[in-house]
């Protein structure tokens, strides 16, 4: 039974099919690619899983839960974390306190959290000393007092990565990792990601334009085009796929070089 | 009875709807909830006041001068404070306009005085007698300059180059800006004519009440219910929320209570908002992530 | 938000101490408008709690405030209750209203929120000038000098009344506000969407964001109808709630000693121009532009940049230092990570206790 299982998943915006019937099934522990030409409708799933959009027609299934009975806020409690294309960081606050915010689900009740009392006080020496850990994986240490504002894009995507990370996991649903990136940094965030899901076990779904790191970390592959479903398999499958470079046509490029 | 509660709602609706579509206006193009706007109205009516007793200037022309000045005024209040401001929040460019909005205040009472001063208007204004309806001639000036000016809008924004150029400007401002747009003067026309909109809203209601720094406050907090209602965004749904606001709170005080007219006006706005948070005419908006 | 550091509320230290010692060396008047600033602070504090921490504008916290004061000096006045009851009570009751209109703002915001909040303050306004049998009608309302355990107190005493009531509240709004509470009413006003995916529910954090502002400003409310011992509604108007807004940016949204220093300003602005009101609202506006345009972080922020200049904790170099790191070592990690195994998924992720 696969860890997260999306079926006929139809989103509409008004006369525009931005999903269309998809279906897709992500195994635990999977690092699965969700790729397709922009406007495909690659950000439109996850925001259905995380339920910012609330899908026409068909059924998200995570470990037995259906998410579409869930509340936004109750996603991150069943263990799925997600990351935002564009940062969405909260910007007055430094890279500790963002992080912090990522046990937020795990807290206790407003009131004992409001009039601080000792197992209140407990949790944020636990999330303190958490976030900390994490900071030091992703090589934040020495950033972790400064407001994330004033950092460069590309920690603050890396922040996002470990904001997810605090909340304990199981699935890490992540959008473009790799923008605003060199082929070096590239290359070190593909050891990262999976090194996290080597250790942890975590499982990573990610949205990617860089056709590098897809096929390099990704054991299977999604293909949306215009909301559909195009293709699916192993990176080799996908790069020999006719639908697919026929999508990709004028990126058939960064196909071969891949 | 009714009828002639109908025509001075109407009348005073046209005011509202004239200060809500500045309102609207400005928020649209440039993102700004504006304060000022009631202000921008209270101002033409001293500047007009003053032309005319002053300076013996006749009214018409003590008209125009007003509304120039209050749309050049509104123009430099863009430039100094809003302009600079380009990336703060929507809260901080909310309150900066508070900030215009005290100042006004105080220097409309600083230079003209806090005590009331009545407003000679050429217009004639007493009542006429329309099938056995007493209206007052004032409320049918309001509303027959409500139309015209509404009329003139239209055509502005369907068939001239600048108006084309707003409402693409409040479209997409990227889009425009690459289309050869120059969104810097369009901001600086989107200030200007919703200063000349309040200044005429200001200068019709003048000779209804008596001139002071406070007189556009209900004005204002009317127009800003007319707005909402209209989804804060839609130049019809301005109009068309202020003429209800005004027909409401006056069939409300003929019916129910005169005092509580403006809690009438708020507890229509809350019951509107908790079925449509973004008003009658207004578009959903989902912020993209 | 500047990182929290303790060495900021020093500046608190000397305020303190010339609060505590000031009433015995001047005039009731003065006692008087110390006492008044400890009602706006607390005031500062509750509409900075919705609006500065959790970013919904307010322009009708004047009504939070008729409401606090209306039930208390109706308490006192009709059934004869112990003044410190009606100030309980107080708080509750705006607490309640607040939660209530928190509940249709859920849905709002930008420019449909604060019409709504202007709206809900004028209606508070004219509901109590057309309610004779709360607001007196035209002849106001007297509320008797408030009296303690038997005690009437004078007005040194009520000051120092309100002065721990005061600290007590500041207290309170620190310890709720840098809590996982607070964190989570700024990562709403910052980012709605990254707020809910974090797993903070909208509901939940805005509406006691609403309810604990209304509660602080009902608390205050109730002092103040003791402090000036006669209400009208018209005192309630549209300026106050401009004033208690201007305040907060002054001294320092999303701050508590921003609040502090918001009561301070605002109550004293005003008396030191005395009649000159006109230059008051001129001066009160050009402040507000002043701290947009120069100022982040208002007041508050700016002591707090200039202590840490004087103390030398100056973050410029560290700032230099962390930020123009070129993205060099992002995917290392540390040597004990590099053998462990793979726990199973989702559990004690870090060898830090869940519990």
């Amino acid at each position: 039974m696969p860890q997260l299982q999306a079926r006929d998943v139809t989103v509409r915006f008004g006369g525009l099919l931005a999903l269309d019937r998809v279906s897709l099934e992500v195994n635990q522990g999977e690092i699965v690619g969700l790729i397709g030409p922009n406007g495909a409708g690659k950000t439109t799933l996850f925001n259905c899983i995380s339920r910012y959009y609330h899908p026409d027609e068909g059924s998200l299934v995570f470990e037995g839960h259906q998410l579409l009975q869930r509340r936004p806020h109750d996603i991150i409690g069943l263990g799925i974390a997600r990351t935002f294309q564009n940062v969405e960081l909260f910007k007055t606050m430094t890279t500790l306190q963002n992080m912090m915010v990522g046990l937020h689900c795990r807290t206790g009740s407003v009131w004992t959290n409001m009039l601080s009392f000792p197992s209140a006080r407990r949790f944020e020496r636990e999330a303190y000393v958490k976030a900390c850990r994490v900071a030091e994986i992703l090589g934040l240490s020495r950033v972790l007092d400064q407001v994330v504002s004033n950092l460069p894009f590309g920690y603050q995507k890396i922040i996002e990565l470990g904001r997810a990370l605090v909340s304990d996991p199981k699935l890490i649903l992540l959008d473009e990792p790799a923008a605003g990136r060199n082929n070096q940094e590239t290359k070190e965030l593909a050891g990262l990601i999976r090194q996290i899901r080597n250790e942890f076990g975590i499982t990573m779904l990610l949205v990617e334009h860089d056709m590098t790191l897809v096929m390099n970390i990704c054991e299977r592959i999604y293909v949306l085009d215009f909301g559909r479903n195009i293709a699916h398999g192993a990176p080799a499958e996908i790069q020999s796929n006719p639908a697919v470079i026929e999508a990709y046509l004028g990126e058939k490029n960064a196909l071969a070089e891949a | 009875m009714i009828a002639q509660q109908m025509v001075s709602g109407l009348a005073a609706g046209s005011l509202y709807a004239l200060t809500a579509l500045g309102l609207v206006l400005i928020f649209k193009n440039t993102d700004v909830v504006n304060f000022a706007q009631g202000d921008f109205g209270m101002v033409a009516a001293f500047v007009a006041l003053m032309a005319i007793s002053q300076f013996k200037v006749p009214f018409v022309l003590a008209t125009l001068v007003a509304i120039v000045t209050t749309a050049i005024l509104a123009v430099v209040v863009d430039r100094l404070t809003i302009r600079p401001m380009k990336n703060a929040s929507m809260l901080s460019l909310m309150i900066a306009t508070l900030g215009v909005y005290m100042i006004l205040h105080g220097v409309a009472g600083a230079i003209w005085g806090r005590d009331t001063k009545a407003f000679p208007s050429p217009l004639p204004s007493d009542p006429v007698s329309v099938n056995g309806v007493v209206i007052g001639q004032g409320h049918l000036w309001i509303l027959a300059f409500g139309f015209i000016i509404s009329a003139v809008l239209f055509v502005f924004f369907r068939y001239t180059t600048a108006g084309l150029a707003m409402r693409a400007t409040a479209e997409d401002r990227m889009a425009a800006r690459l289309m050869g747009v120059n969104v810097s003067r369009i901001f600086a026309l989107t200030w200007g004519v919703s200063g000349a909109l309040a200044a005429v809203a200001g200068i019709l209601l003048a000779p209804l009440v008596y001139l002071s720094p406070n007189m556009m406050s209900d004005v204002l907090v009317k127009a800003y219910a007319a707005a909402v209602l209209g989804g804060f965004g839609s130049l019809p749904g301005a109009i068309v929320g202020g003429l209800f606001i005004g027909v409401a709170e006056n069939l409300a005080g003929e019916f129910i209570s005169t005092e509580l007219r403006t809690t009438f006006a708020f507890v229509l706005i809350v019951v509107v908002l908790a079925v449509r948070p973004t008003g009658v005419f207004g578009r959903r908006i989902q912020a993209k992530v | 938000m500047t990182a929290f550091r303790l060495h900021h509320l020093l500046w608190l230290v000397p305020l303190l101490v010339v609060l505590v010692f000031l009433p015995s060396f001047t005039t009731t008047f003065i006692t008087y408008l110390l006492s008044l600033i400890c009602i706006y602070v607390i005031v500062a504090l509750g509409i900075n709690i919705l609006t500065g921490y959790t970013g919904q504008m307010s322009v009708g916290h004047a009504g939070f405030l008729a409401i606090g004061a209306y039930t208390s000096a109706r308490l006192i006045t009709d059934l004869g209750a112990p003044f410190w009851v009606g100030m309980l009570v107080a708080g509750l009751a705006s607490g309640i209203v607040g939660f209530l209109l928190g509940i249709p703002a859920l849905r709002l915001s930008g420019a449909y929120l604060s019409t709504a909040t202007l709206g809900f303050g004028l209606a508070v306004e004219q509901i109590l000038q057309n309610m004779d049998s709360v607001s007196g009608g035209r002849a106001g309302l007297s509320v008797p000098k408030p009296s303690l355990a038997g005690f009437v107190l004078d007005d040194r005493s009520y000051f120092y009344f309100v002065l721990a009531v005061t600290i007590v509240m500041s207290l309170l709004a620190l310890s709720i506000l840098r809590s996982s509470v607070g964190r989570a009413f700024i990562a709403l006003r910052d980012s709605e969407i990254a707020a809910q995916a974090m797993g903070i529910s909208l509901a939940r954090y805005k509406t006691l964001a609403f309810t604990m502002s209304a509660f602080y400003t009902g608390i205050a409310g109730a002092l103040f109808a003791s402090l000036v011992r006669f209400l009208a509604p018209e005192n309630f108007n549209m300026w106050l709630s401009i004033d208690f807004l201007t305040m907060i940016v002054i001294g320092g949204l999303a701050s508590v000693l921003g609040s502090v220093i918001g009561g301070i300003f605002m109550v004293t602005v005003p008396y030191v121009l005395g009649e000159l009101q006109d230059l008051s609202f001129i001066l009160m506006g050009a402040a507000l532009l002043v701290v947009l345009l120069f100022m982040p972080g208002g007041i508050s922020a700016f002591l707090s940049r200039l202590l840490d200049l004087v103390t030398g904790r100056t973050t410029a170099k560290d700032i230099e230092q962390h930020v123009a790191k070129p993205m060099g070592q992002l995917g290392r990690l540390p040597e004990q990570s590099q053998s462990a195994n793979a726990p199973a998924s989702g559990t004690d992720l870090l060898g830090v206790k869940e519990s």
